[in-house]
């Protein structure tokens, strides 16, 4: 009986998560018909604001161009989120080693979010010059501190019954931290992680604001000079879809990591 | 599905997510540069010499003669090959090429005068437009008329040190007070006078007053020149003092080059303004702009029957000192300069 119920609460389990994207996909149009009517029932310039269909257009007709530019940006984005998520992952162990480290390290972690970009973008430029390294080091900055710290209070948070169960059976520090701390700490760290692939493609525009070769950042740079907003506005779309399905694929490893708390999630 | 399963997973599907891209990314670099070398298989294989040049701003029109000079493979000709430093906002070219990141870059005479008050010495080798097209603009319904309308009215610009000193002096000239706010703005000129965001601004006549025509704004227009500021040379290549040292060969060929590429591009508007396009593939959505931009600048390159690039005493002469007399040129600590030796500021002699 269990066997047969099972792919039938599997199918509406699925059905009843499409379902829960519902609102969001009814707001989103709402907005978008919202935004087109206004444009085109006022006299906004479409070269101050083009509507929602002129901007999916023109990415069509660009996108030869376009796609060349959203391939380098989400190469810096995935090596610059990989490297960050090893990093915060090693910090968040480092800091949760002593109080001594983390009241240390903690305040420069900080520090490291509050540097202006524009501050360090010379620097980058002559150091790193033109190349992958300047995106990839801005992308790691915006991206290991949502992990380290919501990786590090997930370490904070875990379970003291199970801890002293661990101490009484003699387990040593890095199985604790292994076997019981790690794991609880997991819904911890994917929260940081989505976090952070959100932010992450924003960082390496930004890092190919500083200077670049080829990517968005520099498109959307020469698009405007060209007084081209609607191609600003179709890189834009681009980087929401990047940035969404970044998300989304976050979502997935939490999914397949850690199913049961998923099923906590919904109820 | 077991916990190492799942454990294994997590770890693998980002992995395999991150090899994928790069395999992509790689694969497609192949194929560029596959086709890049196969057509560049004609020509002769020589050593050539890898030199880069930084771009003052997304390519225009006043790079016209650098890509005519490119694409007709007249640098490689030199045995230079050129690349392009794309333009950033947050590096200007004068700190590439005095720091060595760059050969030679585009700068213009007001930069060129601030980085030697700095103490970050460039030296202009070529003016690209022999006479100066820059223009403060208003919106012709704006009712300021002439210069001294502008005085307390909203100034957008660039945010350098030395337009508030000039315009100041260009409003005086005219009789009226050089009072006026002073706002840095950080989007298209010509939408932020459409939308009155700001009241007037500096632009350059051979871009974004052709942008202007094309959408219709009718512009009143004070060229600078034209109201009590020397003539003077904007955009101008530079080159650093180390590298004017070392490699005067270079700059030699290099300067050769280029000149063959803004001769080129003063006899031929249309098959220049094409190449500019064609090399910077979906970088002009309205070319239009771009041919009609030419048509302003080809004549304007050089005065006819003069060499293109030469640049005069006069020049460097006249607006420098006039900045430094409007306190427009401040040194490294904020302290405005007051004099300056003008000639180390320039030189004809890498032209060909």
């Amino acid at each position: 009986m269990s066997i047969a119920a099972q792919p039938e609460y599997a199918g509406s389990a699925s059905l009843r998560r499409i379902a829960g994207y519902g609102p969001a996909i009814v707001l989103l149009v709402t907005l978008i018909l919202l935004w087109e009517l206004t444009v085109s029932a006022s006299q906004i310039s479409p070269r101050l604001l083009p509507s929602p269909f002129a901007i999916v257009q023109a990415l069509f007709d660009n996108w030869d161009v376009i796609s060349g530019h959203t391939l380098q940006t989400l190469l810096e984005t995935v090596i610059g989120l990989g490297i960050a998520t090893l990093l915060g992952l090693a910090l968040a162990v480092l800091l949760d080693l002593s109080s001594w480290i983390r009241r240390a390290v903690y305040p420069l972690l900080v520090i490291s979010q509050t540097i202006p970009i524009i501050a360090l973008a010379p620097l980058l430029v002559i150091w790193f010059g033109y190349d992958l390294a300047p995106k990839v080091i801005v992308v790691t900055l915006y991206c290991f501190f949502p992990i380290a710290v919501a990786c590090a209070d997930g370490l904070l948070g875990t379970d003291t019954d199970l801890l002293r169960l661990m101490q009484s059976m003699r387990a040593s520090r890095w199985q604790i931290l292994w076997l019981v701390r790690l794991p609880g700490a997991m819904p911890s760290f994917f929260s940081g992680m989505r976090i952070a692939a959100t932010y992450s493609v924003t960082g390496a525009i930004v890092g190919e604001y500083v200077a670049a070769y080829r990517g968005l950042g520099l498109y959307m740079e020469e698009a405007a000079h060209s007084f081209a907003v609607v191609l600003v506005f179709a890189a834009v779309l681009v980087t929401a879809v990047l940035s969404l399905l970044l998300f989304g694929f976050v979502s997935l490893l939490e999914r397949i990591a850690l199913p049961w708390y998923q099923g906590a999630e919904n109820r | 599905m077991n916990s190492r399963a799942r454990l294994l997973l997590t770890i693998a599907l980002p992995v395999i997510l991150i090899i994928v891209i790069v395999g992509v990314f790689v694969l497609q670099q192949r194929g560029a540069t596959t086709t890049t070398t196969s057509s560049l298989g004609t020509t002769k294989t020589v050593s050539l010499t890898h030199m880069t040049l930084a771009l003052d701003w997304t390519p225009n029109t006043n790079h016209t003669g650098i890509y005519v000079a490119l694409a007709k493979g007249w640098y490689r000709n030199q045995g230079i090959d050129l690349q392009l430093l794309p333009y950033s906002s947050n590096i200007n070219p004068d700190t590439l090429v005095s720091t060595g990141k760059a050969d030679v870059g585009i700068s213009a005479t007001e930069s060129v005068v601030s980085d030697y008050a700095i103490g970050q010495p460039v030296v202009s080798i070529a003016a690209i437009i022999q006479h100066n097209t820059s223009a403060l603009v208003a919106r012709a319904d704006s009712g300021l008329d002439r210069p001294r309308d502008l005085d307390g009215k909203v100034y957008g610009g660039g945010g350098a040190a030395y337009e508030p000193a000039v315009v100041g002096e260009i409003i005086k000239h005219d009789g009226g007070k050089g009072v006026f706010k002073n706002v840095t703005l950080n989007v298209d000129p010509i939408q932020a006078l459409k939308s009155k965001q700001v009241d007037f601004e500096w632009i350059f006549e051979g871009w974004e007053g052709i942008q202007a025509q094309r959408e219709g704004l009718k512009l009143n227009t004070f060229y600078i020149t034209d109201n009590g500021v020397s003539d003077y040379y904007t955009p101008t290549i530079i080159a650093g003092p180390n590298e004017i040292k070392q490699k005067p060969d270079l700059l030699r060929r290099f300067m050769a080059a280029t000149s063959q590429g803004y001769e080129f591009a003063r006899a031929h508007t249309q098959e220049s303004a094409q190449i500019l396009i064609d090399q910077n593939k979906g970088a002009f959505p309205d070319t239009g702009l771009v041919f009609a931009s030419q048509d302003y600048l080809s004549p304007r390159y050089a005065d006819p029957g003069r060499k293109w690039g030469l640049q005069d005493a006069a020049a460097w002469h006249g607006y420098p000192e006039f900045m430094l007399s409007s306190n427009g040129i401040l040194d490294a600590s904020g302290k405005p300069v007051k004099s300056m030796n003008f000639d180390a500021l320039y030189t004809n002699q890498f032209l060909p």
